[in-house]
């Protein structure tokens, strides 16, 4: 991740969780050290339930499945992880992870209530995830 | 008091309690409302809130009878009941309510969904606490969720489950109509291939490899979850279900549509 203003880094964030309020938690992670760098949210949450949030996004863009043959071989198959969308039963809560395509070390998780358009949501996170990166440039 | 209340009393005596800090309004004794207030969506305020606890807490609930029930929750899961006032308890329900919920995976669930039922009748005014444990350990997946409480109730009465989750098996038959390419295993085992073969092809090295990689931390092959993985040249489904393993080739506009229907 470049050196960019925290501030508007927030700014992004509030922005795409003011937008669809079935998004609860926005945050930003570097993959390669699993650090949260920003992060928006609904609730109050400690630190490690953002750190887990960011250790999942790590392990499922960067894990073992990330180099098995399927997605291993890049250049061969061009199957490079870009996003991941999970849902749990118990929770009822949809997470979207995004990878940025410009700096694929940087990935926004979200925590979103089941019903939100996915669609739309996407392509506004892949949008705000984007901007980032030009900000940061 | 029955020895089962002596039991939890003993218990809670060793455990370390700090009030958490929330920001909210509380009364003398650290309880702030716990919204919806109105008796008939008791059950309903008692699962938004454990649904909302991922850290380890216990949360102590009491009503205007001052009867209380206090759960250990972590990971929106109960998993254990630290004390339920004895009037919420049938006779005939105490022997089986067995302290820790994870163990007691049966009859000591049903006794819980039982007083929660009756809490929930005496219950108009409700408060609640959410404690900080200290030595409770960390986040966890044991436990049982509020829905899974709930399907256990004798039927004391009958009040809307509160949480509606969402259902990974419809979510599968949904994947099932519209895939390129589906597979099921029965543990490792093959159970179903059908589709497109290009598809089913590909779809075969991405079920095999998640299989293999199932232990890794962010490969959701837990029961009852779903994960698309999308590249730019193909979106692949797994999900699980009554101990089977799904996998589907799809596409994210279909991804979408299945997934936000609630």
């Amino acid at each position: 991740m470049q050196v960019m203003d925290q501030t508007k880094l927030a700014q992004r964030l509030d922005e795409l969780r003011r937008s669809y309020p079935g998004c609860e938690t926005v945050v930003l992670v570097d993959l390669s050290s699993q650090m949260v760098l920003c992060t928006n949210s609904d609730h109050v949450l400690a630190q490690e339930a953002f750190d887990a949030l960011g250790a999942k996004a790590a392990d499922m863009f960067n894990g073992a499945l990330s180099k098995s043959e399927v997605f291993g071989d890049h250049a061969k198959t061009g199957e490079v992880i870009s996003q991941i969308i999970s849902m749990n039963e118990d929770t009822a809560e949809i997470q979207v992870f995004l990878r940025s395509p410009n700096d694929p070390i940087d990935a926004l998780c979200c925590i979103c209530v089941a019903g939100i358009d996915l669609v739309s949501f996407i392509q506004s996170a892949s949008d705000a995830l984007a901007q980032i990166w030009v900000e940061a440039a | 008091v029955p020895q089962e209340l002596k039991n939890l009393s003993s218990l809670s005596s060793s455990i370390a309690i700090l009030r958490s800090d929330d920001g909210l309004d509380r009364d003398a004794h650290g309880y702030s409302s716990c919204s919806p207030p109105s008796g008939g969506e008791t059950l309903e305020a008692i699962a938004q809130e454990i649904n909302q606890t991922v850290l380890p807490r216990l949360l102590c609930f009491r009503n205007e009878k001052q009867d209380k029930v206090a759960l250990h929750v972590t990971a929106r899961r109960v998993t254990d009941v630290e004390e339920i006032s004895s009037e919420l308890m049938p006779e005939n329900t105490l022997m089986n309510l067995d302290k820790s919920v994870v163990v007691a995976q049966g009859q000591g669930i049903q006794a819980l969904a039982n007083s929660l039922d009756t809490f929930a009748a005496r219950t108009t005014q409700l408060v609640v606490r959410r404690d900080i444990v200290k030595h409770r350990g960390s986040i966890s997946n044991v436990g049982v969720p509020f829905a899974a409480i709930l399907a256990n109730r004798s039927g004391l009465t009958q009040v809307a489950q509160p949480v509606s989750p969402t259902s990974v098996a419809s979510r599968i038959e949904a994947f099932r109509t519209e895939a390129r390419a589906y597979m099921r295993f029965d543990v490792d085992q093959l159970v179903t291939r059908e589709g497109d073969e290009t598809a089913l092809e590909k779809l075969d090295c991405f079920a095999r490899a998640t299989l293999t990689h199932r232990s890794s931390v962010g490969t959701p092959l837990e029961q009852n979850s779903l994960c698309a993985i999308i590249t730019l040249q193909n979106t692949f489904v797994c999900a699980s279900a009554d101990n089977d393993s799904h996998f589907f080739s799809s596409d994210l506009a279909t991804v979408s549509k299945i997934l936000s229907q609630s």
